[in-house]
């Protein structure tokens, strides 16, 4: 967590997320950019079920990167 | 007493129909990027309150107030305009000046598809901080972003074609995310999209 945190900083502009193993997100902050405000009213979705699903999207961006990289086979 | 607007709260007067909803997620999502809280009578649908009432509620709530007027045509079936976006308009300057010295902080930005056509319909209004958009999303995020740099004299908002480009990335990424969720984008209400744009943000910028 220290070293991303570094990482984060250091980049400019960035930003550290870590996701639980269920999708929710259990630490974020944002270094150079503003901090992201809570909704006026919460949708009847439910944050949990946003979050895994944007989890799930962010695990779907890593595995077609690091395929294409060539880091991932079949 | 009146009270005071909250200084992170956008109050945004728009259309909400389908063939605007390009523009009106742009602004939603530029909104949250910027560090700002988006707010609209589609907030709550609490049946029991009057819709006027709501609007007025939440214009006395936001300090700033984002108004697109482009939507000022004739209806086709009925030949008439649409009057909601100007009323609203008039609603938030008329609170801005007789509302309490609290409001006097306000701070309103108003987009046109053009820059001068209001001078055709509502020329009363010279003098605000009027843009045209040109009905582009990226230009209204941009005219957004700096206007809001302006008003809120905050420093380090990203920049306006920053913003675009991650509001493009999220629309691009907008149809995967419904279908995890099972839901059709067009079902999508307002507070499902600001947990969304938020939740996207949190993991994407």
């Amino acid at each position: 967590m220290q070293h991303a945190t570094r990482l984060a900083k250091s980049a400019g502009p960035g930003q550290m997320v870590v996701y639980t193993s269920d999708g929710r997100i259990s630490h974020h902050a944002a270094y150079g950019f503003p901090a992201i405000k809570s909704p006026a009213r919460r949708s009847r979705i439910g944050s949990k079920r946003i979050e895994r699903a944007v989890a799930n999207l962010v695990m779907d961006r890593l595995r077609s990167g690091l395929s294409a990289s060539g880091e991932v086979s079949q | 007493m009146a009270k005071s607007p909250n200084s992170d709260h956008v109050f945004i007067n728009c259309p909400f129909d389908a063939s605007y909803r390009p523009l009106f997620e742009a602004i939603i999502f530029a909104v949250h990027d910027l560090g700002f809280v988006p707010r609209c009578a589609l907030e709550d649908d609490d049946g029991g309150e009057v819709r006027l009432s709501k609007i007025e509620r939440i214009i006395e709530e936001c300090r700033f107030g984002i108004h697109d007027l482009s939507a000022v045509t004739l209806d086709p079936v009925h030949k008439l305009p649409r009057f909601n976006m100007p009323l609203e308009l008039g609603l938030f300057l008329g609170c801005r000046r007789f509302g309490g010295l609290p409001q006097r902080q306000k701070k309103c930005l108003i987009l046109d598809t053009e820059r001068f056509r209001y001078q055709k319909f509502i020329s009363d209004i010279a003098g605000q901080d009027i843009h045209a958009h040109g009905g582009e999303p990226k230009q209204a995020v941009i005219e957004i972003r700096n206007w809001l740099a302006a008003a809120s004299t905050r420093t380090r908002l990203p920049g306006g074609s920053a913003v675009a480009g991650r509001y493009a990335r999220f629309r691009g990424e907008l149809p995967a995310l419904c279908a995890d969720l099972h839901l059709p984008e067009h079902e999508l209400i307002f507070a499902d999209l600001s947990e969304l744009i938020i939740a996207w943000l949190k993991a994407s910028r």
